[in-house]
C-alpha cells in the first residue's frame, strides 16, 4: 500500500509511523489503523459468508418441499448460523468501526498495534475453535448453549477466547482517544460517528462482562467440576450478553446510517444534541430490556417481567425513532439547502438507482418493521401466544439481517473502497444486490410471521410431526424458503463484490472515482 | 426544522447549547405514545382475560418425578393415559423427548396443569385449533397453567425450545373429553389402579431383569441378554427421574412394556422363538440414544 506523507512533527517521535491523507475526506490515515481496520473488515465478510452459508442450508432446509438436513447436521448448521451471523459477523464489523472511529476519524495513530492484533488473533482463534466444534458436531447446542445442555468445553473456550479479544480492542479503543487527545491530534468534542461507536462500545464492555459470568460457569459445568447450575438464572446473564450484543448491533447500524447520509448525501444530522441524546438512551434502556427473555419463563415475578420486558421494549422505541428522524431530516434539509422544493422534492434528488439510496431506505423500513413485530412480542400477553415461534426470527432477521446487516453492506461499499483505494467493482451491482437482499428478507419476515401466528415452532429440524400439521404450516415455510433463496443470492453478491474489489478493483486516488454522490 | 448542522466528522461549535423546537415536539410526541401504550399494556394484564394465569413453583427432577408417578398411577388407564377428573391438578413431565403422560381433560372445566422438566430446558407449545400458547419448562421449576377447554377435541403439544437432537419428535396431544364421557370412564375405571408401572417385577420363574441408569443416562445397566424360547418375560427398574419403558422387536415381534417413572418397574412379556432380537426403550429418543441391547433367544 501506498503510503503518501510522513508523520507531523507534533507527534512524539516514539510513534513515528507512516501515514497518508485521504483523498476524499482530507482525514490522516496511519498504515498500521488502515490495516487493522481492513483486517477486521475482512474477518467479518467471511464471518458473514459462513453464517450466510448456515443460514442458506437452514432456511432452505426449513421449507417442507426441501428438508435435506438430517437433524445432526441441521442442528450443526442452526448453531453455526447463529454464532456467525449473530455474534462473529457483527463483532468484526464493529471492532473494525472502533478502529476506524478512533484512530482514522480523529486523525490519529492506533494507541498500541501490538494489543491491536493480539486482539484480532485471540478473536480469530476463538472463532476459528467455534466454527470448528460446531461443524465436528459437538457443539450442537444453538448459539444460546442453554445448560444443562452441554457441548464439548472447546465450545466455551472459543466463545471465551472471542470474548477476551474483544475486550482487548476495546481498550484499545479508549485508550486510542485519550492518546489522539494527549498528543493533540485531536481537538474538542468528538465527532458523531466516534461518540456512536464509543456508545456501542460501552454496550459490548457490559455484554462481554455479562457473558463472561454466564460462559465460564457453563464451561465449568459442561466438564462436569459442578452439578448445580440453574438454567433461568444462566438465561438471565447470556441475555446480558446476547440481547445486549443486538444493541451494539443496533448503534453500530444507526452509526453506518450517519455514514452513509455523509457520503452519499454530504447530509450530516440534524442537530447534534439531538442524536447524541438518542444514543446515551440506548445506553440507558438497552441493558434492562434483557427481561424480554424472561417473559414466560417459570421464574422472576410479573412486574419484574412487564418492566424489563414490556415497559423497556416500548422505551426502546424513542432513541430508535429519533435516529430515523434525524438521519432522514438531515439528508432532507441538505437536499432543500441544495435546492430542492415542494414537500417532497428531496426525494426526487435522491437517486434510487445507487446503492447507497438502496441500502439506507431498505435497512431503515425493514428496521422500522422489525421495530413494530419487536413491540409486539414484547408485550406480555402477546408473548404467550408468540415466544419461541417463528414469529421471534421474523423479528431478528427484520432488525439484525434487514436493519443492521443491510446498513453494514452499504457501509462497506463506501469503506472498503476507501481505504483499500480500488473502486467499487462491479458498478451498479451492488444496487442490484441492496434491493435483492431487501426483497428477499421481506418475503422472508411476511412469511415468518405468518408461520409464527399459525405457531410453527422456531429451531426444529421438521415440523412433520405424526398426526400431520396444522394448515398454513408448510405453506408458510415453503414461501419462507423463497426469501430465503432470493437473500441468499444477494449475501453471495455482497461476497463477490467485496472479494472482487479487493482483488480486481481500479486502483485509484480520485475521490470522484471512490465517493460516488447518490443524489443529483 | 433546522438546516444540516454540521457533519458527522466534526461537530460545529456550540453544537450542545439547544434542541430546536420541531425535534422537541416529535421527542414529547413519541415519548407520550410510548407512556400510552406502556399504560395500555398493563391494563392489558391486570384487566383482561386474554392473560391464562400461571403460578410457579421450585421443585427437583426426583422430586417432580415422583409426584407424576403417584399421579398417573392413579389416573392412567391401560393405554397410559391419565384422566383428569375436575377438581385434580395434573402433572406432566417434560424429558428428552416426551410429555408425560398424555392428558385427557374434560371441557369446560378449569384444570390446572403442572410442568416440569427432568432434563434440560424445553418449550410447552400447545398449538393448532386456533390455540397458541407458549411456556418455557426449566428443571427444578415448576409451571402452574390454569386452562378451560372449551370444546372436546385432540390439541396439540410440541416442543418449541431446542432440547438435542431429538427434539423435532417431542410431540403429544391434549385431549379434550365431554363431561359424559369423563364421567364414563371414571365410573368404568374408578379411580383404581390403572396396569401402569404396578406389576411386580419377578413373577414369572426365570425373569429377565435390568435396570435403567440411575444417574439420568439414556441406558440400561446390561446390553446382552439371552434367554429360552417360549415365553420370555423382561422387568425393568427404574431408578431415575426419567420416564422409561422395556419393549421388545425384531422377527415380527413388537412388544412394549408400560412407560414408569421413578422407582416404577416395566415388564413385557412375549412368546419368541429361537433368533436375535432388540430390547430397547420406547420413549421416543431413548432408543437411538443407545437405551437397547440385544437378546438372543436360543
Amino acid at each position: 500500500m501506498a503510503i503518501a506523507e510522513p508523520l507531523p512533527l507534533a507527534v512524539s517521535t516514539d510513534h513515528r509511523e507512516l501515514s497518508r491523507i485521504c483523498t476524499v475526506t482530507g482525514l490522516r490515515i496511519f498504515a498500521g489503523a488502515q490495516a487493522l481496520t481492513l483486517a477486521n473488515a475482512v474477518a467479518a465478510v467471511l464471518a458473514l459468508a459462513a453464517g450466510g452459508l448456515f443460514g442458506t442450508l437452514v432456511g432452505l432446509s426449513r421449507a417442507p418441499a426441501l428438508a435435506f438436513l438430517g437433524p445432526g447436521t441441521f442442528y450443526a448448521a442452526l448453531t453455526g448460523h447463529g454464532v456467525a451471523a449473530l455474534v462473529l459477523w457483527p463483532v468484526f464489523f464493529e471492532v473494525a468501526a472502533m478502529v476506524f472511529a478512533s484512530s482514522i476519524l480523529l486523525n490519529a495513530r492506533v494507541w498500541s498495534m501490538k494489543l491491536g492484533w493480539l486482539s484480532f488473533a485471540l478473536m480469530i482463534g476463538g472463532a476459528v475453535v467455534l466454527l470448528l466444534t460446531i461443524l465436528l458436531g459437538d457443539a450442537s447446542v444453538m448459539f444460546t448453549a442453554y445448560p444443562p445442555l452441554v457441548a464439548t468445553q472447546w465450545f466455551y473456550i472459543g466463545y471465551l477466547v472471542f470474548a477476551v479479544g474483544v475486550l482487548g480492542a476495546i481498550v484499545n479503543f479508549a485508550l486510542t482517544i485519550v492518546a489522539a487527545r494527549a498528543e493533540g491530534a485531536h481537538e474538542g468534542s468528538l465527532p458523531l460517528i466516534t461518540y456512536g461507536v464509543g456508545c456501542a462500545a460501552i454496550l459490548a464492555l457490559l455484554s462481554i462482562l455479562s457473558g463472561l459470568v454466564a460462559l465460564i460457569p457453563a464451561w465449568v459445568y459442561a466438564n462436569g467440576w459442578t452439578d448445580t447450575l440453574d438454567p433461568i438464572v444462566y438465561r438471565g446473564w447470556f441475555w446480558g450478553l446476547g440481547h445486549t450484543l443486538q444493541y451494539v448491533n443496533v448503534v453500530a447500524m444507526v452509526v453506518a446510517w450517519y455514514g452513509i447520509a455523509a457520503l452519499a448525501y454530504g447530509a450530516g444530522p440534524v442537530n447534534q444534541k439531538f442524536t447524541r441524546f438518542a444514543f446515551v438512551l440506548y445506553l440507558i434502556i438497552a441493558v434492562p430490556v434483557l427481561g424480554h427473555h424472561f417473559l414466560v419463563d417459570p421464574s422472576i415475578g410479573t412486574t419484574t417481567k412487564f418492566v424489563g420486558g414490556t415497559a423497556m421494549g416500548f422505551a426502546l422505541g424513542i432513541p430508535s425513532l429519533m435516529h430515523g428522524l434525524a438521519v432522514m431530516g438531515g439528508v432532507e434539509a441538505e437536499m432543500r439547502a441544495r435546492g430542492a422544493m415542494g414537500l417532497f422534492g428531496w426525494l426526487k434528488r435522491l437517486r434510487f438507482g445507487h446503492f447507497a439510496t438502496a441500502s439506507l431506505t431498505c435497512s431503515l423500513l425493514i428496521f422500522a418493521i422489525g421495530g413494530w413485530s419487536g413491540t409486539v412480542e414484547t408485550t406480555l400477553p402477546l408473548n404467550l401466544v408468540n415466544h419461541n415461534t417463528m414469529g421471534v426470527p421474523a423479528h431478528i432477521h427484520s432488525v439484525v439481517v434487514g436493519g443492521t446487516t443491510l446498513a453494514f453492506m452499504g457501509f462497506a461499499y463506501y469503506l472498503v473502497p476507501l481505504l483499500s483505494r480500488r473502486r467499487l467493482w462491479g458498478g451498479r451491482l451492488a444496487t442490484v444486490q441492496a434491493y435483492l437482499y431487501g426483497a428477499g428478507l421481506l418475503v422472508m419476515i411476511v412469511a415468518q410471521t405468518w408461520a409464527g401466528a399459525l405457531g410453527v415452532p422456531r429451531r426444529t429440524q421438521s415440523i412433520d410431526y405424526p398426526g400431520g400439521t396444522p394448515g398454513g404450516w408448510d405453506a408458510s415455510m415453503n414461501l419462507n424458503g423463497v426469501g430465503v433463496a432470493l437473500a441468499s443470492t444477494a449475501g453471495v453478491i455482497f461476497i463477490v463484490i467485496m472479494v472482487a474489489t479487493l482483488v480486481l478493483g481500479k486502483r485509484t486516488e480520485d475521490p470522484a472515482e471512490l465517493v460516488e454522490p447518490a443524489y443529483s | 426544522m433546522a438546516v444540516t448542522e454540521s457533519s458527522v466528522v466534526a461537530p460545529p461549535p456550540g453544537w450542545g447549547r439547544r434542541i430546536p423546537r420541531d425535534e422537541k415536539l416529535f421527542f414529547i410526541v413519541i415519548v407520550m405514545t410510548t407512556v400510552l401504550m406502556t399504560a395500555f399494556a398493563v391494563g392489558w394484564v391486570v384487566w383482561s382475560d386474554h392473560n391464562v394465569p400461571r403460578t410457579t413453583a421450585h421443585t427437583t427432577p426426583a422430586e417432580y418425578s415422583a409426584r407424576v408417578q403417584a399421579f398417573t398411577k392413579r389416573y392412567a388407564d391401560d393405554q397410559g393415559r391419565a384422566w383428569v377428573p375436575p377438581g385434580t391438578d395434573a402433572y406432566m413431565l417434560a424429558t428428552r423427548y416426551s410429555w408425560y403422560p398424555e392428558l385427557v381433560v374434560q371441557s369446560g372445566k378449569e384444570v390446572m396443569i403442572w410442568i416440569s422438566s427432568g432434563d434440560v430446558l424445553h418449550g410447552f407449545s400447545l398449538v393448532g385449533g386456533g390455540q397458541n400458547l407458549n411456556l418455557e419448562i426449566a428443571p427444578n421449576h415448576a409451571f402452574g397453567v390454569r386452562l378451560t377447554p372449551d370444546a372436546p377435541g385432540r390439541y396439540r403439544i410440541i416442543c418449541n425450545e431446542y432440547c438435542g437432537l431429538g427434539h423435532q419428535t417431542m410431540a403429544s396431544y391434549l385431549t379434550v373429553v365431554s363431561a359424559e364421557e369423563m364421567a364414563k370412564h371414571v365410573a368404568g375405571a374408578g379411580t383404581a389402579a390403572g396396569g401402569t408401572g404396578t406389576t411386580a417385577g419377578g413373577a414369572a420363574a426365570g425373569a429377565l431383569q435390568l435396570t435403567a441408569d440411575a444417574s439420568g443416562k439414556l441406558a440400561y445397566d446390561v446390553t446382552e441378554l439371552a434367554a429360552d424360547a417360549g415365553a420370555v418375560t423382561i422387568t425393568m427398574t427404574n431408578p431415575s427421574p426419567l420416564p422409561h419403558n422395556i419393549a421388545i422387536k425384531g422377527n415380527g415381534v413388537d412388544a412394549k412394556g408400560p412407560i414408569v417413572l421413578k422407582d416404577g418397574t416395566s415388564t413385557v412379556t412375549a412368546d419368541l422363538k429361537p433368533g436375535t432380537y432388540t430390547f430397547y426403550c420406547s420413549v421416543p429418543g431413548h432408543e437411538a440414544a443407545g437405551m437397547k441391547g440385544t437378546l438372543v433367544v436360543k
